[in-house]
């Protein structure tokens, strides 16, 4: 299903989570995603992602003049230029939220986290691929998970061995110690990512507003181009769950006592808002914003979050 | 209105009711599931912590459809008015026909089983119905069905396909089953139950228990219609404790009255021989057989015989050892004229009838009955002694004077010695109670005057025989016998009471000839009856229940003196009339209850009697009433005059239009009802449960 809710063709059925979580390792998964996002494309994979996947820098003087993007100058009024795969190395930091309500699923669906490792499987592969650097990085859970940008194959099986979801993840409740927040991944930001660059964050943002525009906000600041793909359960959307009572919150264990009816007809809004806070954050920055939800396939998600941004510039 | 529960047992099945209430209450627990995070409900509150409307109705729906499945199986009857079981349709009555096929049915008579008898009757009977009259019919032995309803045709059909068995007749079970089937069968506001069966097969009193949970005017107990039974029969067998003995129990109707004799017999077919088990006179309603004296394998083979003793046994009192046979000497035998005292009397004078030819000397103004036309010799039998005007009585006194100065014998049947003196005999020769008088010549006066000392009498006449055989004593024919009370016009004198003033009231009762039953079952059948009787002999609709003897009593007042008389009827009026010994009056009684008649210049010194047009009244008599009745003859005979009042035939108040109740049966409301209640709760659930599931 994608994100309108329709049924899709049989072909895209190949690429819903469920049934790529079906094909168990997350290589593989990260193949048959960039298997779609290049049909999707429809281009040839020597030409690849980054033809269209460019850099773009503030012109300055001495830059070629003839590199302008005069498209962009009339929607900005500012002069930038052009830069192509041959012309740099791309620096991109997967940035992906591992904490407990990213864990968490629904019956035999697809969490968010094994959504994310998916999408970001395949967007390292494609880097890869492309001689990008890619690197990860985690918060949420302990040991933080951490590659610095490279681009080989051997990264690659790193990286994705890095984002393959442990089997039993400790719950934040186990551990006395606290776990990094996405702030606290935000203001090492330069740290983490030393050269400007892509960032690339996979979250459900399901934290407190301040923290998400501090973060992001800390993350420009550093120059990184940021795209931000939120993430949603599909069951946080339509809410399937029969005579239920209370809500136990997956990480702090808290109660609320609720009406699951008057709960379900109130949720599509309060998802609206959600979105459009985030979206409001990710406006305010400058970053690229691509809401996912769980039933939509990795595939129509990287192939939005392309579409996202050669609209944004 | 009042509510009749067919099935209370099933009340508990409204503990039912709790569990759709228990399953709502399970759902109420809480029921919490997990979210990734609350931070995306922060804003949600709860607004509402009530159950859903939803809910509340389904529980109230659910429960309902429990309720009134029980109510169903409960089976609630709903008492309204409703009418007489005379005055209902034939479509809506219901006649439950109770055959006896037991053992028995095989009392024989005239030749016939009463089973043979009985079926024949049933189906004569039935033949008449119309065809769309409604009959089942329950065999009283134990586990036979009660049939399902037919018309008459495959009713007939029916009993003839019907066997006796060999097992003892179970009336309580059989009416049980009855009830249950009719409680169970819809559309009948009345019924009637019909016992085809021996009369003393059934106590009414016991039957009307089992029936008690119907309301008393629904239902018709209709004793055994048919005249033809042998007298007596055996009722019951029954071994008493720890095997002793085999208790017969039999009819203790006119067959044990002082004049019969009662034996019992066992019966051999494959070896036709009959041994006497019995060789003493049975004065009770049972014998006691000690086991040693039957064959307990052969019990159908028991037979009860009834008869009088021979006049050759009955001749040798009078021959020896009291006189010689000489003409000269007589036997006198007096009575009172009382019922019983005749009826000992009159026994005697058939008895001698062929052997002794005695003289009758008649002192009656009415002829003797025919067949004692022959010339008999000294026997005197005023039937009505003080009846008797100057003329007889001195008459009389000339025989008795003639008799004691001879050697004859007088014996004397009265009612009372206490009332009883001899003509012409001195105040010390007055004979006493159960004490003879002895003479000095050989004479002897001996006083019969009970029922019992006259069974001894009778007992006399077997004295010095081993024992008396059924060779010894003729078989009892009790409507001959009875025909010898009656006067020439057949009206039977059943009591006499003496006026205060002197003079007697005789009571007849005057055998009403039953209508067949298919007359009984129309609904026509009250203003039929109306219209066939004269204003003043008016049967009340109240006095249509008394079918089986309707009797109509008759006052005569017959007395040396000429007098007027205040007849208190039941309803509290009161009528005089005039009579005299050349014109008795006669009045009609067609009320049941108690009368009351004072001579007009002693209003004071009422005599009480009662009329009861009742159906096996014996059982339904009054026992207080009965007492207030003095010296009511239990050996009549005749079920027709008997102490008892109206109500007790089961009215419930004197206001007949308040008193009817039937029964209507709401099952077909309560199960419209129950589909719909199961109609809504099924849609709703469904609705209920198509909103909640949400599928990802």
């Amino acid at each position: 299903m994608n994100s309108t809710g329709n049924k899709n063709t049989e072909s895209e059925n190949r690429w819903s989570p469920e049934t790529l979580a079906t094909i168990g390792r997350l290589d593989f998964i990260a193949l048959e995603v960039l298997d779609g996002v290049r049909q999707g494309l429809h281009r040839s994979i020597r030409r690849g992602f980054s033809s269209e996947f460019f850099d773009y820098k503030n012109y300055q003087d001495g830059d070629d003049a003839t590199k302008i993007d005069w498209r962009l100058f009339a929607k900005t009024n500012k002069f930038y230029i052009k830069r192509f795969e041959a012309e740099t190395s791309l620096e991109c930091m997967i940035i992906t939220d591992f904490s407990e309500s990213m864990r968490w699923k629904w019956r035999d669906t697809v969490s968010k986290l094994e959504y994310a490792s998916m999408t970001a499987s395949a967007l390292a592969l494609l880097f890869s691929r492309q001689r990008d650097l890619v690197g990860l990085h985690s918060f949420g859970i302990l040991p933080q998970r951490h590659l610095n940008p490279r681009a080989s194959a051997k990264h690659s099986e790193l990286f994705i061995s890095m984002m393959t979801p442990p089997i039993q993840m400790k719950n934040s409740s186990d551990n006395t110690e606290k776990l990094p927040t996405l702030l606290e991944t935000a203001r090492g930001a330069g740290s983490i990512l030393q050269h400007r660059g892509l960032v690339i964050l996979f979250s459900d943002f399901e934290m407190p507003e301040n923290e998400i525009r501090e973060s992001l906000s800390l993350i420009r600041a550093r120059g990184h181009e940021l795209v931000v793909f939120h993430l949603l359960d599909i069951a946080e959307i339509k809410l399937p769950f029969d005579d239920v009572t209370h809500f136990l919150d997956s990480e702090s264990n808290e109660m609320l006592p609720v009406n699951i009816e008057e709960l379900r007809n109130s949720q599509p809004e309060r998802i609206a808002n959600f979105r459009a806070m985030v979206t409001s954050a990710c406006s305010s920055v400058n970053a690229v914003y691509v809401p996912v939800d769980t039933s939509e396939s990795p595939v129509d998600a990287i192939l939005n979050m392309n579409r996202v941004r050669k609209e944004q510039f | 209105m009042l509510l009749t529960l067919l099935n209370p047992l099933a009340l508990i099945g409204l503990l039912a009711v709790g569990v759709p209430i228990i399953i709502h209450l399970i759902k109420l627990r809480r029921k919490t599931a997990s979210v990734p995070s609350l931070l995306l409900f922060t804003n949600f509150k709860k607004t509402s912590s009530r159950r859903k409307i939803e809910d509340i109705l389904l529980l109230v729906l659910r429960c309902l459809v429990v309720f009134l499945v029980i109510l169903l199986l409960i089976r609630p009857m709903i008492r309204t008015k409703a009418v007489l079981p005379g005055e209902f349709s034939a479509s809506s009555g219901l006649l439950v026909i109770m055959f006896d096929n037991s053992i028995f049915s095989q009392t024989t008579f005239e030749g016939k089983s009463i089973f043979d008898t009985y079926r024949e009757h049933l189906q004569a009977e039935l033949a008449t119905f119309p065809i769309d009259a409604k009959i089942m019919i329950a065999g009283t032995v134990p586990g036979s069905p009660v049939s399902h309803v037919m018309n008459p045709s495959t009713a007939i059909d029916l009993l003839k396909k019907m066997t006796f068995f060999p097992a003892h007749p179970d009336i309580h079970g059989t009416l049980s089953g009855i009830m249950d089937v009719i409680q169970a069968t819809e559309g009948f506001d009345s019924f009637s139950i019909l016992c085809a069966m021996l009369p003393d097969q059934i106590l009414i009193d016991e039957a009307r228990q089992i029936l008690i949970s119907f309301p008393p005017n629904s239902f018709n107990l209709i004793p055994s219609p048919f005249r033809n039974a042998p007298d007596p029969y055996i009722i019951s067998c029954e071994w008493l404790e720890n095997a002793t003995g085999l208790r017969v129990r039999f009819n203790a109707n006119s067959a044990t009255s002082s004049n019969t004799h009662i034996m019992l017999t066992q019966e051999n077919p494959t070896k036709q021989t009959r041994t006497d088990i019995t060789d003493e006179n049975i004065t009770h309603g049972y014998v006691d057989i000690p086991p040693d004296k039957f064959d307990p394998e052969n019990p159908m083979a028991l037979c009860i015989h009834a008869g009088r003793i021979k006049p050759s046994i009955l001749s040798e009192y009078f021959v020896n050892p009291y006189g010689s046979e000489k003409s000269k000497e007589s036997t006198i035998i007096l009575h009172d004229g009382s019922p019983v005292s005749r009826n000992a009397v009159l026994t005697l004078y058939a008895a001698l009838d062929s052997h002794m030819r005695p003289e009758v000397v008649n002192f009656t103004n009415t002829p003797f009955p025919s067949f004692a036309g022959r010339r008999l010799l000294n026997l005197i039998i005023p039937p009505l002694m003080h009846s008797m005007n100057k003329n007889d009585v001195a008459k009389l006194e000339g025989y008795i004077s003639a008799a004691l100065s001879d050697s004859a014998n007088i014996i004397l049947f009265p009612q009372s010695a206490s009332d009883f003196k001899l003509p012409g005999l001195d105040a010390e020769l007055q004979p006493q109670f159960s004490k003879p008088v002895n003479f000095p010549v050989s004479k002897k006066i001996e006083l019969f005057n009970t029922p019992r000392n006259q069974m001894e009498f009778f007992n006399l006449f077997s004295k010095g025989l081993d024992h008396v055989s059924l060779d010894s004593i003729i078989p009892y024919a009790p409507l001959a016998f009875d025909e010898v009370l009656f006067t020439l016009d057949k009206t039977p004198i059943l009591a006499e009471r003496s006026l205060p003033d002197g003079g007697k009231l005789t009571l007849w009762s005057i055998p009403f000839e039953r209508p067949p039953l298919s007359l009984i079952m129309n609904p026509l059948f009250p203003q039929l009856m109306g219209k066939l009787c004269s204003p003043e002999k008016q049967i009340k609709a109240s006095n249509y229940y008394c079918m089986e003897t309707l009797a109509l009593a008759k006052i005569l007042g017959n007395d040396a003196i000429a007098g007027n008389l205040l007849l208190y009827k039941p309803n509290g009026k009161s009528e005089e009339f005039s009579f005299s010994n050349t014109n008795p009056a006669e009045y009609f009684l067609t009320e049941p209850g108690i009368y009351n008649v004072a001579s007009i210049e002693n209003k004071q010194k009422k005599v009480p009697f009662s009329v009861n047009c009742g159906r096996d009244a014996l059982s339904l008599m009054n026992k207080d009433e009965l007492s207030a009745v003095p010296e009511f003859s239990m050996y009549s005979g005749n079920l027709a005059l008997r102490a008892a009042p109206f109500t007790s035939l089961g009215k419930n108040t004197s206001d007949e239009s308040s008193s009817q109740n039937s029964f209507r049966d709401p099952t077909a409301l309560i199960a419209f009802f129950l589909m719909l209640a199961t109609a809504f709760e099924m849609l709703l659930s469904a609705f209920v449960s198509s909103r909640k599931k949400v599928i990802i």
